[in-house]
């Protein structure tokens, strides 16, 4: 079985890093592509910018990691973008975030987001978070096949 | 006892009328006669003395008794003239009755003297008697004429002045005073004071009034007296002083009447007579006359007093009108201007005599609003209602130059004369509406800034919440990641000290998220509901139970416990005092929790009490304040965030909070909710079967150890 594209957007190296090594704690070996603001993100999904000429259908990210706070194009705006585009609608996609504004959590969903998860101070908090996450929206969770020829 | 009876006697012989006075003295009389013969003889009697009865003999040869009757006709005097004759000749009687004469008496028919004379004597008595009443009658009515010309007079006069002048000059001409005087007294004060108006025969003549004053009353001479004082001689008055006789006879006064003025009940002044040149007995008909005379000056004057009054009264009205710095118009019925003070003319343009008569609503109401007006006066005449009647308007109005400003006005309607008046004051307030809407910019610009400097604050605890806790989460991941993969390699010193800086990492990370907590309760609008706290407890006391099953805890929540609040707000007010008491008693082998309601100084006080842990009041000023702990970290876990974010919602609600507690002898948390949004609902008394009343263990401590916390 394939493994999957994870794709996390992350601006801050630190909970890049401690991501990523939550994931190599709970044996989650998907490739993970980082992006590190969300023009990058929109670039990867889309096949644009840096990523031109992707397979942006064939590769398809499994799961989007997706901070709120981020330089250029923010974590709300990937969101929807995401969500009006046929390609990318039904990419699971989970907020992870420190902010537990409820403002945060409303405008969230309202975008359409799948989940939404804080990131906890504790470490070992946080690996089981992404550990339950991994397990939930790599392995059990189904999404639809829906390819469409022309993007956007 | 003798009556003298003066008599005269005509005739020559004196033998005739012996008879007649042997008769009189006879019957009584001490007789006193002349005998005279002669025209000249008797008009000289009559002019020298008088007499009671005169005898005449008929047939004196040079002094016919015809030419007698003439001489006593022509004197005027009323004596009994009494013919006596020898002979009994009726055609003589007759002659002599038909001339005057009282009688016709023969002599041999003497015996009748007697009873003639009693009979004219009695006649002439009651002649006399009658004339004299006559007389007097005459001059009552002269008397009362002079009375009634000087109401007349002073009728005529109308103010106060001419009026005491009048009375002075009539009542000291009358009286033939030398001097008339009036004291009024000042209805405010009481004391009287001598009127400049008055009456002297002549110009020397002094008078004691003047030397008189409140502070030097003279003897009796009290002016305010209600009754009358007759002094015919001052003098020998007794309660003079020596000062005051010495005064009296300086001035030369000799006679002294005075008389109260009163209106009904009400004395309203004294009149004074005063006689200088000679002593003067004022009778008791001028006495009375001049009583009549002061009643009649005492409605006069206290008419011209009621006018006079009116008349300030209606000086000032008119002067506060004038000064008035909001225009004053009066309309009629028939909506015609009839007052214009001097604001009106200032505010509206129209001078005083263009604006009245002129119709109200066409001079100054802007045109589209007159119909409105008209129909609005129309229903006010008909119903007698109007619906903006005496309250505040606001209305543009018209000035003479067709601009239009703001005026504020109010409205009143005067019923005058069976029609209805509408006085209006008008101000204009356009500065005023300039000031208000400088004002409300302010504060529009105001609520702005505070608006943009709330969406910084929040945009500030945005970042806290989101970075402060991304460098917590490397520090924590990375010491955890060391102690996993480099355990082989430290030592357990090192990984004591990992241990350290998780522990310490992960505590920041509660500080960050309990201030985040306390900064969004404290922002954000309020929702003001009827909050069930007992509910609220119940449920908090269910969900500590069930996190730690194995602890014996105690509660007891008082029934039907409902404010007014926040339920967002009271849940967490709740939740942090309950998590407090579940905290301080986790030592404890056993421990009551309890929530309820009781009364200080008539006020109706929540709160929340434990048995555990308590602590030192005289730490209690740091109790409510932000990251302030009185226990140590190892003793119990805390932030120092629970208490300072009760306190602030407590705030927010307008109540107040405050504790109660000793070490180890529990806690007492007391709140109340403020009057605009914590009111008590009804029925939420405390109830004696769930939630007694915290329990007093000594009145004065408590009151010592009350704390309160004041408003930020």
């Amino acid at each position: 079985m394939k493994r999957h594209t994870i794709l996390l957007v992350e601006d801050n190296p630190v909970d890049e890093e401690l991501t990523i090594m939550a994931f190599e704690k709970n044996n989650i070996t998907n490739t993970v592509v980082v992006a590190r603001d969300g023009a990058e993100a929109l670039d990867y999904l889309f096949g644009t910018g840096t990523y031109e000429g992707r397979d942006v259908v064939g590769d398809k990210p499994q799961l989007v990691l997706l901070d709120l706070k981020l330089p250029k194009i923010d974590g709300l705006d990937v969101l929807r973008r995401m969500r009006e585009n046929e390609l990318t609608r039904y990419i699971p996609v989970v907020v992870l975030t420190s902010s537990k504004e409820q403002e945060d959590l409303v405008e969230a969903y309202q975008m359409g987001t799948n989940a939404y998860v804080r990131k906890p101070v504790d470490f070992n908090e946080f690996s089981e978070a992404v550990h339950q996450l991994g397990l939930f929206w790599l392995i059990l969770n189904e999404c639809p096949n829906v390819y469409v020829k022309q993007p956007i | 006892m003798n009556k003298q009876l003066h008599v005269l006697i005509i005739e020559n012989s004196a033998y005739d009328t012996a008879l007649a006075l042997q008769a009189l003295e006879r019957a009584g009389y001490d007789v006193r006669s002349e005998r005279i013969g002669t025209e000249a003889q008797m008009m000289a009697a009559l002019r020298e003395k008088a007499w009671d009865v005169i005898l005449c003999d008929y047939k004196m040869p040079f002094f016919p008794t015809r030419q007698a009757l003439d001489i006593l006709k022509a004197s005027g005097l009323e004596i009994p003239f009494i013919v006596l004759s020898r002979h009994a000749e009726e055609e003589a009687a007759v002659e002599c009755m038909k001339a005057g004469a009282s009688d016709f008496i023969s002599t041999g028919n003497l015996g009748r003297l007697v009873p003639v004379i009693e009979r004219e004597l009695k006649e002439e008595e009651e002649r006399n008697a009658r004339t004299r009443v006559e007389k007097a009658l005459l001059e009552g009515i002269e008397r009362e004429k002079m009375a009634l010309e000087m109401i007349n007079r002073i009728c005529s006069e109308a103010d106060l002045g001419s009026i005491l002048k009048q009375i002075t000059e009539n009542v000291g001409r009358f009286s033939q005073a030398d001097r008339c005087l009036i004291w009024l007294r000042d209805p405010d004060t009481g004391q009287l004071r001598l009127q400049p108006q008055e009456f002297r025969s002549c110009e020397a003549v002094m008078s004691i009034d003047d030397a008189i004053s409140p502070n030097r009353p003279i003897g009796m001479l009290a002016l305010n007296s209600t009754e009358v004082v007759n002094l015919p001689d001052v003098l020998q008055l007794e309660t003079l002083t020596e000062e005051d006789r010495q005064m009296i006879q300086e001035r030369g006064v000799k006679s002294l009447l005075q008389v109260p003025i009163f209106y009904k009940d009400q004395l309203l002044g004294t009149l004074r007579l005063n006689s200088v040149f000679e002593k003067r007995v004022w009778n008791a008909e001028i006495v009375r006359l001049v009583q009549y005379m002061a009643a009649q000056a005492a409605v006069a004057i206290y008419q011209a007093k009621t006018l006079q009054d009116l008349k300030d009264s209606e000086a000032r009205k008119a002067g506060v009108t004038e000064s008035s710095l909001d225009a004053i118009i009066t309309m009629d019925h028939t909506g015609k201007i009839c007052e214009w003070n001097a604001s009106a003319e200032r505010i509206l343009g129209y001078r005083r005599e263009e604006a009245i008569g002129q119709d109200m609503a066409t001079l100054i109401i802007p045109e589209r609003y007159r119909e409105a007006h008209r129909q609005g006066l129309a229903h006010c005449l008909a119903t007698g209602e109007g619906a903006i009647l005496d309250r505040l308007l606001e209305l543009p109005t018209l000035r003479s130059d067709g601009t239009e400003f703001m005026a504020e006005l109010s409205i009143t309607r005067l019923p005058i004369a069976g029609q209805s008046m509408f006085t209006g004051t008008l101000r204009d307030i356009t500065q005023r509406k300039q000031e208000q809407e400088r004002i409300e910019q302010i504060v529009e610009e105001r609520t702005a800034q505070l608006q943009m400097l709330n969406k910084e604050l929040e945009a500030f605890s945005y970042s806290v919440s989101h970075d402060l806790r991304a460098p917590l989460r490397g520090i924590d991941g990375f010491s955890q990641a060391l102690l996993e993969g480099y355990s082989d390699r430290l030592d357990e010193r090192g990984k004591h000290y990992l241990d350290r800086i998780r522990q310490g990492s992960q505590q920041m990370g509660r500080l960050i998220d309990d201030m985040l907590q306390l900064s969004r309760l404290t922002r954000g609008d309020m929702t003001l509901e009827a909050v069930d706290l007992s509910m609220l407890a119940r449920n908090i006391a269910r969900d500590l139970q069930e996190q730690e099953p194995e602890r014996c805890v105690t509660f007891i929540i008082a029934e039907d416990v409902s404010v007014k609040g926040d339920k967002r707000l009271l849940q967490a007010v709740l939740q942090n005092l309950f998590d407090n008491a579940w905290k301080y008693t986790s030592r404890h082998p056993a421990a009551c929790i309890e929530f309820g309601v009781t009364e200080q100084d008539g006020q109706t006080v929540c709160f929340v009490r434990d048995d555990g842990a308590g602590f030192d009041m005289a730490y209690s000023g740091k109790l409510f304040g932000a990251f302030q702990r009185l226990h140590g970290v190892s003793e119990f876990p805390g932030t120092g965030v629970g208490l300072a974010t009760v306190a602030r919602i407590i705030h927010r609600h307008g109540g107040r909070v405050w504790a109660q507690a000793g070490v180890e002898k529990g806690a007492v948390f007391y709140f109340t909710l403020g009057a605009s949004s914590g009111e008590m609902l009804p029925g939420e008394a405390p109830s004696g079967a769930t939630g007694s009343p915290p329990l007093k263990k000594d009145a004065e401590t408590e009151t010592n150890n009350k704390i309160e916390v004041k408003t930020r």
